[in-house]
């Protein structure tokens, strides 16, 4: 019994101070939400982070600096940089890995097929950019023919 | 028999401590960073493992008291006899650790550890909930059992060997005296292991000695000229501990039921993480190599063919 005792206060009291510890970090503070200053910002994050990636001059960052997405030389892929809280995750996708693309206005949104990265959304410059996008980006849906590959936008 | 505790409770409150401690010194610093969300995922898993250490534990439990019978020596409890099982102990951590970075069925179960982009003490607690369920206690924990050592002493030292490795998963502590770093697994040689730079994949698997790595080839130096980069090759987007914790058996599941031939499924189960029938992804081992053949080509530095040969 007082095995069991002891066994729900160290666990109660681990989960008060996992509570506890998580609000001296808020109250802390000194993390920054980490944003994109520029799309070249997060094409260099997706070449640093995916090896043999090498971007072509076709890249394109959403409003607030969220999301870059930058086409590969030669078309083989589309890199992702979206950050998440103060860092950045990239991926570089393949044909198949978008389940589908949507745009509405300038808004772009890519549903992939990542278990832990579900949902690319962006606003993009205008609509017209956007549909750019999301011709890109429907070469990588799955039973997409070979990626087609338009001279558009640049890393600005 | 003597009435051993369990070390880690009495720890706790230490890692607790620590972590506040070291939340304090990275906001004066500014030399490592802790993120609300990402401090929280790590925790959760933390308390996760615990809990599910006390729900499953006892499948663990009870293979050791069925192994017990078939142990070839009685060892007994002699001082040490506890010195000796604690060294013994983390050799057997430095295979299965190793193991648990080449084989996806246990990587699956580790990259749990590895899912955090950053490298400060809550990431130590970052821990898998399902590890008796990938059954690398029966290959890995059965050994010293079946020498002859008590399964108790063997789980002491276990627990003494997990709470020797919180410390070091620290950026604030620096390089350590060169006698120190020689023999012992520190926090430089562990942000190594915990990087995804191309050159520091998969080195560094030393729980306590690094004599380990050096013994076995293993072993990577911290660089001043490389600072890591922390996390896996494919970080997560998510601070959901449930997805955090499922992600990688999902992607085995997914991969299983994809194969076209047993074999396919076999090389997606237990192949190295990355693994592909046509070597479309990347495995460690592609990534290293691919890395120093672009090195190569860039600087034409000696040093490559020699680390090529290392790898293998």
């Amino acid at each position: 019994m007082n095995e069991i005792l002891t066994l729900i206060l160290v666990l109660g009291a681990s989960a008060i101070s996992v509570g506890l510890i998580v609000v001296l970090n808020v109250f802390l503070g000194g993390w920054t939400p980490a944003r994109f200053a520029y799309a070249g910002e997060g094409v260099q994050r997706i070449e640093e982070g995916v090896l043999g990636f090498s971007a072509s001059h076709e890249a394109v960052m959403g409003r607030g600096g969220r999301v870059v997405l930058a086409l590969e030389q030669g078309g083989a892929r589309l890199g992702v940089a979206a950050t998440s809280g103060d860092r950045a995750t990239v991926r570089a996708l393949r044909p198949g890995d978008v389940r589908a693309v949507r745009h509405d206005g300038a808004t772009l949104t890519l549903d992939l097929t990542d278990y832990t990265f579900p949902r690319v959304w962006l606003i993009l410059e205008d609509a017209d950019t956007a549909h750019v996008w999301a011709e890109h980006a429907r070469a990588f849906v799955k039973t997409a023919p070979a990626p087609a590959r338009t001279e558009t936008a640049s890393h600005a | 028999m003597p009435d051993l505790p369990n070390p880690i409770y009495f720890a706790i409150p230490a890692f607790v401590l620590l972590i506040v401690a070291e939340m304090i010194h990275a906001r004066l610093t500014g030399k490592t960073q802790y993120e609300p969300r990402d401090t929280a995922a790590s925790l959760v898993m933390g308390l996760g493992n615990t809990v599910s250490g006390i729900l499953l534990g006892g499948i663990a439990l009870a293979w050791f008291a069925y192994i017990e019978q078939f142990a070839l020596l009685d060892i007994g409890w002699a001082w040490w006899a506890f010195a000796l099982a604690f060294v013994l102990d983390d050799f057997v951590y430095y295979w299965s650790h190793r193991f648990a970075h080449t084989v996806r069925w246990w990587w699956a179960d580790h990259v749990i550890h590895h899912s955090s982009q950053h490298y400060n003490l809550s990431t130590a607690l970052r821990q898998p909930w399902l590890s008796p369920l990938s059954l690398k206690f029966i290959i890995f924990g059965s050994w010293l059992v079946l020498a002859g050592f008590p399964p108790a002493m063997v789980a002491f030292v276990g627990a003494l060997n997990l709470i020797y490795q919180f410390w070091i998963h620290t950026e604030a502590v620096p390089k350590m005296w060169a006698p120190i770093e020689a023999v012992m697994n520190t926090p430089s040689h562990h942000r190594v292991h915990h990087a995804t730079n191309p050159r520091y994949l998969d080195r560094n698997f030393a729980g306590v000695f690094i004599i380990w790595d050096r013994m076995f080839g293993t072993f990577e130096p911290e660089r001043e000229d490389e600072p890591c980069r922390y996390g896996i090759v494919r970080n997560l987007a998510t601070f959901n501990p449930i997805k955090i914790c499922l992600h990688e058996w999902a992607g085995i599941f997914k991969d299983v039921a994809s194969a076209r031939s047993p074999g396919e499924a076999l090389g997606y189960w237990f192949g190295p993480p990355g693994w592909s029938p046509d070597g479309s992804r990347d495995s460690s081992k592609i990534l290293k190599q691919r890395w120093m053949e672009g090195r190569q080509a860039e600087t034409g530095e000696a040093e490559a063919p020699q680390r090529a040969a290392a790898a293998e």
